[in-house]
């Protein structure tokens, strides 16, 4: 009588196990997609910003002409939509970083530093930029989760069972590494 | 930030004779409790000698006497003398540190700003809070003063008697200060106390606290080792939480030396500091002309007025002005 209980018994065990790994392994990657739907809205409203920022700074600063054509031409390679994904994340690397050399070479024009519409842009770039770096963050902590999830015993399996697939994290970007960093920004705004 | 030299020569000019005077005081408050006592105990003496039969209740009455007459003395004697210490000695203080700001020795943190800070998720049953500091430093308003939070257990005895007993909530410095960034969601850095003891098996445990949002794990391993972050929104904590600001708070706990909690609701800081001794009050038992002292008043206001640079909220780079 027993054993026929434990022949029932076992494989429910076994699906409901399953049922809770797998459904653990979902949220963890929907916790993923959501913090990189968050940092992609960002994304898209620092290329809302930069025409504004563009046509400002053109305004002042004439001999900047190249820089900020550069700037405009990331911006629309960015916001293509054949990019991998490994595209994306180094082109709007390299916008951070041509972003950040604007706000640099404003310390040449003080009419332009002085410019109140100017101020406005400088601190919501600043502030935009501080946001995409925690939404990053924010990404590979949930990436580190899931992946950590899916490469353990018992998860590995389900994974497997599944076609889970490993994500890949946001690398420390060379401007982050290597820029004069907001606090050099912060010197430029407040110097006038 | 004034020197230690600036405050010896303040002391020797501003503090030392008002202290003196203040001293004498004490020394006199001293002397009438203790006069006090002695005739409340001679009564109560005499009242045993004189009553022959009933010694028992003679001897009660004549405690109570004595213990209510040097009660009386104390409160009446001491009172004045805290009053007159607090208005004379931190409140010049207080100017010394930052002209800018204000001291109210009887106001404090409301207790209603307390539990929005969520730090501590028992409501208090007693609240006091006492010595408030207020004004502001360089773009930041701040405000801070000493608070004592408790709850209340009760229990019943064999007759029946309920008795109350109050435990400690929070018994500290308790800080207030507008953040430099805008943020809509509540973040929450308390002590790690589960992780500190019970390692990976503390973090899961964290994870399912549901009294609290979130757990937000940040990339910070000795951040991570002191502190157990909980937030409402995941980017959001971490906007608020820069990898700059994770070493600031650390380095601040160090400093401090007890256990620290920090909160960020409604575009504003909370930092709350355990202390174990009573925040700018006269020691009566030790003497007033000890310089240590006042240098103990000082530490203590510069800590509080030091979170503004220490957590870097002057720094106004972001679309918060």
């Amino acid at each position: 009588m027993n054993g026929i209980w434990v022949a029932l018994a076992a494989p429910l065990f076994i699906l409901f196990v399953l049922v809770i790994l797998y459904n653990g392994l979902v949220l963890k990657r929907n916790a993923v997609d959501n913090v990189f739907a968050t940092t992609d809205a960002m994304l898209k409203k620092r290329y809302d910003l930069i025409p504004n920022l563009v046509a400002t700074v053109k305004g002042y600063a004439r001999h900047e002409r190249e820089l900020l054509q550069r700037v405009t031409e990331l911006r629309a390679q960015a916001r293509g939509t054949d990019l991998s994904h490994n595209e994306e994340v180094r082109v709007n690397n390299e916008l951070s970083e041509a972003l950040f050399n604007v706000l640099a070479v404003v310390e040449r024009y003080p009419e332009l530093k002085a410019d109140a519409n100017f101020m406005h842009l400088q601190r919501t770039l600043v502030e935009l930029e501080e946001q995409i770096s925690a939404a990053r963050r924010a990404y590979n902590a949930a990436v580190t989760d899931y992946n950590n999830a899916i490469m353990t015993f018992p998860g590995s399996v389900v994974a497997g069972m599944f076609g889970f697939e490993q994500r890949r994290l946001f690398e420390a970007l060379a401007s982050e590494r290597n820029h004069p960093g907001v606090s050099g920004i912060a010197d430029a705004g407040d110097g006038g | 930030m004034r020197t230690r030299e600036d405050f010896d020569s303040f002391y020797r000019n501003e503090l030392r004779h008002v202290l003196g005077d203040l001293e004498a005081r004490r020394r006199a408050a001293l002397r009438h409790t203790a006069a006090a006592a002695g005739i409340g105990m001679a009564i109560a003496a005499g009242l045993v000698l004189l009553s022959s039969a009933q010694h028992q209740i003679s001897l009660v009455i004549g405690i109570v006497i004595a213990l209510v007459l040097t009660g009386v003395t104390a409160a009446a004697t001491m009172s004045g003398f805290r009053a007159d210490f607090k208005h004379r000695i931190v409140r010049k203080i207080v100017k010394f540190c930052d002209p800018a700001l204000t001291y109210s020795p009887g106001r404090g943190i409301s207790e209603s700003t307390f539990r929005r800070s969520d730090l501590f998720q028992r409501t208090p049953d007693r609240y006091r809070s006492e010595d408030l500091v207020k004004g502001s430093i360089g773009a930041t308003s701040i405000e801070f003063s000493e608070v004592d939070a408790e709850y209340e257990t009760r229990s019943r005895d064999s007759k029946g008697n309920t008795r109350r007993t109050y435990h400690a909530i929070f018994d500290g410095l308790f800080f207030v200060a507008d953040f430099n960034k805008h943020f809509r969601t509540k973040t929450v850095v308390l002590p790690d106390v589960a992780e500190r003891s019970l390692g990976r098996f503390g973090k899961w445990l964290q994870s399912k606290n549901f009294a609290r949002a979130d757990l937000v794990h940040l990339e910070d391993p000795e951040f991570e080792r002191e502190f157990v972050v909980y937030g409402e929104d995941q980017v959001e904590a971490r906007y608020i939480l820069s990898p700059a600001l994770m070493r600031r708070i650390l380095d601040f706990k160090r400093r401090t030396r007890s256990e620290v909690h920090i909160s960020f609701v409604a575009s504003n800081v909370y930092v709350a500091v355990s202390k174990s001794r009573d925040l700018f009050e006269p020691r009566m038992f030790r003497s007033l002309l000890d310089p240590a002292m006042c240098r103990e008043y000082l530490d203590d206001l510069e800590l509080a007025i030091g979170i503004v640079e220490d957590l870097d909220l002057n720094t106004r780079i972001w679309t918060k002005e």
